[in-house]
């Protein structure tokens, strides 16, 4: 069992980010009475709702995300904790991750606070060294900052240092003019491949100096565009000018060919890693593991039940306080059919590079996985989006990056069913 | 001959939107027939599409009761006809159960091709025809000019033509009178051996077929067995009766009236339009003149989008089958589309009103490949073959002859459009045979023309070459010999079978880039390239690529982010379901006309 904690608070919110997270101000954060630590005693009510309808499950990964979980004190987080421990078997060297924003991981004692309660696992919100780059995404830290704050976790007794960088991002208006020959003629041409060498070139600056930092795990995702933000409306008044295909697809294939370089392993389509690094957690997911979600708008998924609370955080501490014993709060719920679940584990398996592995599927499905999907499995590795082993079926970095054209056109030729 | 002097039957012609079948409204409600209560626009046509189109498919009757200012009582009979060139043959029978005809042309538009096909069909009926010019009240009308046009190209005396507008009602009781008063009475002997000609038949699900028919001699009397000439197949009359304009159950029916019958007829090709009802006991010597048997012209493959839809599909042609005989199909296999039907039609609007109603009436997800006519092939072993689709053409290493239809046409055009015409119809491989001015604006183009010409982007072509301006007709004439190749579309060096097409040998070049460049267009990029070529034989004439795609992945996916994300994906997948796929490529369904749509960017 994974566990997934979910913190619904932000300093501030960033121009890109759909999440509905609630705007904390530095006296919120303080409070010994305020909104967090509110949000902690109802956490650990839920956690003993999940012990009573569970029982002493053994859970293997912890994860605090959000959000910003770097917003919890310490002892907060050592609350939580210890209340997990008292509820469950949790593994000894089990992966306890926090997200943090630099920032907030700054602030004197936090670092060391959370190493002390049992946090072995850090992931920095970085995104971007570049100044503009963070104001256009609206994030409050500086690159200096985030550099200080991986440098000082470093200094402490972490297992896992990750950073979360971001590529695809769009040119600020300032950095890169509108183009003014007319689109086709050849000085048009030569400014737009212009342009994309100058965003291959900021992203390999980002890359270059986080790989510098020696975090032992990167995540680098591409951007994108959630309806209702403040960048997506941005790009729609088009006062944003959003790279073309050919410069994400650089982007990605560099990524991809840097991190090996410098030594990390591509595990999943935005994940790197230094040998025995990779995030537990998150593999967790796309082995079709079951997870706990804990904290509003968390999904849980046990058994063939999905399991989502309320979003705004009075209505899950309602849904918390309100649940009778050996029941789960009161939320959405999805029952998923076998059929779904096997959508599901194709579709994240597929994330992975190390891929599906047919064993399993011939048992699950009672079908041989590249006998039921020949044609396709035959086109993919010839067309080299593809690799095969005796074990597994997985997906080149190339294939990755058309992930979603891929797995649709698996969804298209499973079996139909009522979904 | 004895006349009925009471009755009158008769019908409307007038081009599409020149007010038909709001005149036929107003005449119901003037007459009381339809009152306030029931009414509604164009009560005629009873199916959406008519109504949606503003068009006639299925002919209709009205019996209405009428008293004329003269004080007498009479019996007036509204046939109303489709007026469109592929249901000339409906049109011509449904002229020939009437004596005369209102001629509606609209004030401010003039006399249109459709008006004058239909006109010169009633003339040939020996119809009166009674010119009536609508749309007064508008401020663009201008009555004395379109008199003018009327008399100069119909040769119809207009002194008096009747003013009206059918829109407010202006003018619409003097209609009424007119009809009495100008249209001659039937005339038949209800003594004589019975003559009933049968001008429309439909499918219902509870009666049968339910047929429309005039009687021209004779009496019919429930409970009758009658006999149909054709096929000497009899029936016993279980019901009789009229629209007037509901159904009404009738005893009897005589000489110049105009009435329905069911009979336990199961199917409509046992009571074709123009065939001829007698009594079993007391046949008449003859039949009406002018049966036929309606040939389809223009042929297209209908395809499920989903191959598990097929016998959906088949049910579905079966049902609209037993109401429209002149429709056919029969199954055919395609590479490309699997298992369907090759349908056949009478022209361009029946196919489209035929999917339309597969999609609307039945849920059929369809893939229509482009029209084809029925080419005629003459093999070395002397064999005749009838090529209604392109993919079964002989190899051309054994075609001796090649046959193509031609049709004579003819566009009414205001003058300043001349020039775009005739660039269109040279451009159609056309040759004009006449030209001439029906007023000092407007002109009558006369082309034959191969038919496959017309099929093709046509009818888009002549409305934006004249802003809308031209209206046209045509007729069958014969086939004539042609130097005609088979074009065949290659996707990764398959041929698909679904798109090749069959044309001019001087053209298949262009044509060949044209469409192998809308197919790049149509065709959206996927995981691999696509490569499409165009090829007569094995020489391959053209050839576009589609690069594969370069980008589509969702940057995060962890435990909250499953259910989204596998949504998001089923969806896509769903707005593929109208795609086809053919091997590693999925072909969308504007695909299969991009033989049709060259000219459209």
């Amino acid at each position: 069992m994974l566990v997934y904690i979910h913190i619904p608070y932000c300093r501030g919110k960033c121009r890109y980010c759909a999440f509905s997270s609630q705007p904390l101000g530095r006296q919120g954060a303080a409070n010994p009475h305020g909104p967090l630590a509110a949000y902690t005693s109802t956490l650990v009510a839920e956690i003993a709702l999940w012990r009573q309808a569970l029982g002493p499950v053994p859970v293997s990964s912890i994860f605090f995300g959000g959000g910003t979980p770097s917003l919890l004190a310490p002892q907060q987080v050592g609350s939580i904790l210890e209340a997990l421990h008292a509820a469950f078997r949790v593994a000894s060297g089990a992966e306890i991750s926090i997200e943090a924003n630099p920032e907030s991981a700054l602030q004197p004692g936090w670092l060391a606070g959370v190493a002390a309660a049992g946090v072995n696992r850090l992931s920095f919100g970085v995104q971007s060294f570049h100044a503009e780059e963070l104001r256009l995404l609206g994030r409050i830290h500086t690159a200096q900052q985030a550099i200080q704050a991986v440098e000082a976790a470093q200094r402490l007794p972490f297992n896992s240092i990750s950073l979360d960088l971001m590529w695809g991002l769009p040119c600020a208006e300032e950095a890169c003019p509108p183009v003014a020959a007319s689109a086709g003629s050849p000085s048009a041409t030569r400014a737009a491949t212009a342009l994309v060498r100058q965003a291959v070139s900021r992203w390999q600056t980002t890359l270059a100096t986080a790989i510098a930092l020696g975090p032992q795990h990167l995540s680098c995702y591409g951007l994108m565009l959630e309806e209702g933000t403040p960048l997506a409306r941005q790009a729609e008044g088009n006062t944003l000018a959003l790279p073309p295909d050919r410069t994400l697809t650089a982007q990605y294939l560099h990524t991809v060919h840097a991190l090996r370089r410098a030594g990390f392993a591509q595990y999943e389509i935005a994940n790197f890693a230094k040998p025995g690094h990779q995030c537990q957690h998150n593999l967790g997911y796309w082995h079709g593991e079951e997870y706990m979600g804990l904290g509003p708008a968390a999904v849980a998924t046990v058994g063939s039940v999905r399991r989502t609370n309320p979003a705004d955080v009075a209505a899950w501490h309602k849904a918390v306080v309100q649940c009778s014993p050996g029941k789960l709060p009161q939320g959405e719920e999805e029952h998923l059919t076998p059929a779904t679940l096997e959508q599901e584990l194709l579709m994240l398996a597929l994330r992975t590079t190390q891929g599906l592995p047919l064993g399993p599927w011939a048992q699950r499905t009672g079908r041989a996985f590249t006998r039921q999907f020949s044609t396709l499995v035959d086109s993919l590795q010839r067309s080299g989006l593809a690799t095969r082993t005796a074990t597994h079926f997985a997906l080149t970095p190339r294939g990755l990056l058309l992930s979603n054209a891929i797995i649709e056109q698996f969804f298209a030729a499973l079996p139909a069913h009522s979904g | 001959m004895p006349r009925q002097e009471h009755i009158r039957n008769f019908s409307i012609i007038a081009h599409i939107d020149h007010g038909k079948s709001t005149l036929a409204d107003r005449i119901l409600e003037c007459t009381k027939l339809v009152n306030e209560r029931d009414k509604r626009a164009q009560y005629l046509d009873r199916m959406d599409i008519e109504r949606e189109r503003g068009i006639t498919i299925k002919a209709q009757t009205v019996r209405i009761p009428y008293t004329a200012d003269n004080g007498k009582e009479y019996v007036l009979n509204l046939i109303d006809t489709p007026g469109h060139v592929d249901f000339n043959y409906e049109v011509s029978r449904s002229l020939a159960a009437c004596e005369g005809a209102l001629l509606v042309v609209d004030a401010s538009q003039g006399v249109e091709a459709q008006t004058l096909a239909n006109v010169y069909l009633a003339l040939d009926h020996n119809h009166e025809i009674i010119p009536i010019l609508n749309k007064v009240d508008l401020a663009s009308a201008d009555v004395e000019k379109v008199k003018t046009e009327i008399e100069e190209c119909i040769g119809l005396d207009c002194t008096d033509a009747l003013p009206i507008s059918a829109k407010t009602g202006l003018g619409v009781p003097a209609v009424l009178e007119a009809i009495v008063a100008r249209l001659p009475a039937p005339e038949g002997d209800p003594e004589a051996p019975l003559k009933a000609l049968i001008f429309d038949s439909w499918y219902d699900s509870y009666q049968g077929v339910m047929v429309l028919f005039r009687i021209m001699d004779g009496t019919i009397k429930k409970g009758d067995k009658i006999r149909l000439f054709s096929t000497g197949v009899e029936h016993d009359v279980l019901r009789l009766g009229v629209f007037s304009p509901d159904a009404l159950d009738i005893d009897q029916l005589s000489a110049g009236e105009v009435g329905f019958f069911c009979g336990n007829i199961k199917s409509l090709g046992d009571a074709r339009v123009g065939d001829t009802i007698t009594h079993a006991a007391r046949p008449a010597s003859s039949a009406v003149d002018g049966f036929k048997d309606v040939q389809a012209m223009v042929f297209c493959g209908l395809y499920p989008t989903d191959s598990s839809d097929y016998e959906g599909l088949k049910a579905a042609l079966e049902k609209l089958q037993l109401n429209d005989a002149a429709f056919s199909y029969e199954p055919e296999t395609s590479q490309a589309l699997g298992f369907g039907f090759r349908c056949g039609f009478l022209g361009l609007l029946h196919m489209e009103i035929i999917q339309e109603r597969l999609e609307r009436e039945f849920q059929m997800e369809l893939i229509a490949t482009a029209p084809s006519v029925i080419y005629r092939v003459v093999t070395t072993d002397g064999k005749t073959h009838h090529v209604a689709n392109p993919a079964k053409l002989p190899d051309p290493g054994r075609i001796t002859e090649f046959y193509e239809p031609y049709v004579r046409m003819e566009v009414h055009v205001p003058n300043e459009y001349v020039g775009n015409v005739m660039r269109l119809c040279d451009e159609k491989r056309g040759s004009q045979k006449d030209i001439r001015y029906l007023t000092a604006t407007r002109v009558i183009l006369t082309y034959e023309l191969p038919f496959a010409e017309i099929v093709y982007d046509f009818f888009d072509r002549l409305k934006s070459s004249t802003k809308g301006y031209a209206s046209m007709d045509y007729e069958f004439i014969d086939y004539q010999p042609a130097n005609l190749v088979k074009l065949d579309m290659l996707i990764n060096s398959d041929p698909v079978d679904a798109l090749a097409v069959i044309v001019h040998r001087d053209k298949a070049y262009s044509l060949g880039r044209s469409i192998a460049l809308k197919l790049k267009r149509t065709i959206p990029r996927q995981l691999f390239e696509v490569i499409i070529q165009a090829a007569i034989g094995n020489k391959v004439i053209a050839r576009e690529r589609n690069a594969p795609l370069g980008k589509n992945v969702t940057a995060k996916c962890y435990g909250g982010d499953i259910t989204r994300k596998r949504k998001l994906l089923e969806k896509q997948k769903e707005g593929k379901k109208r795609m086809k796929r053919m091997g590693n490529v999925e072909l969308p369904q504007e695909a299969f006309l991009a033989a049709l749509t060259v000219g459209d960017d």
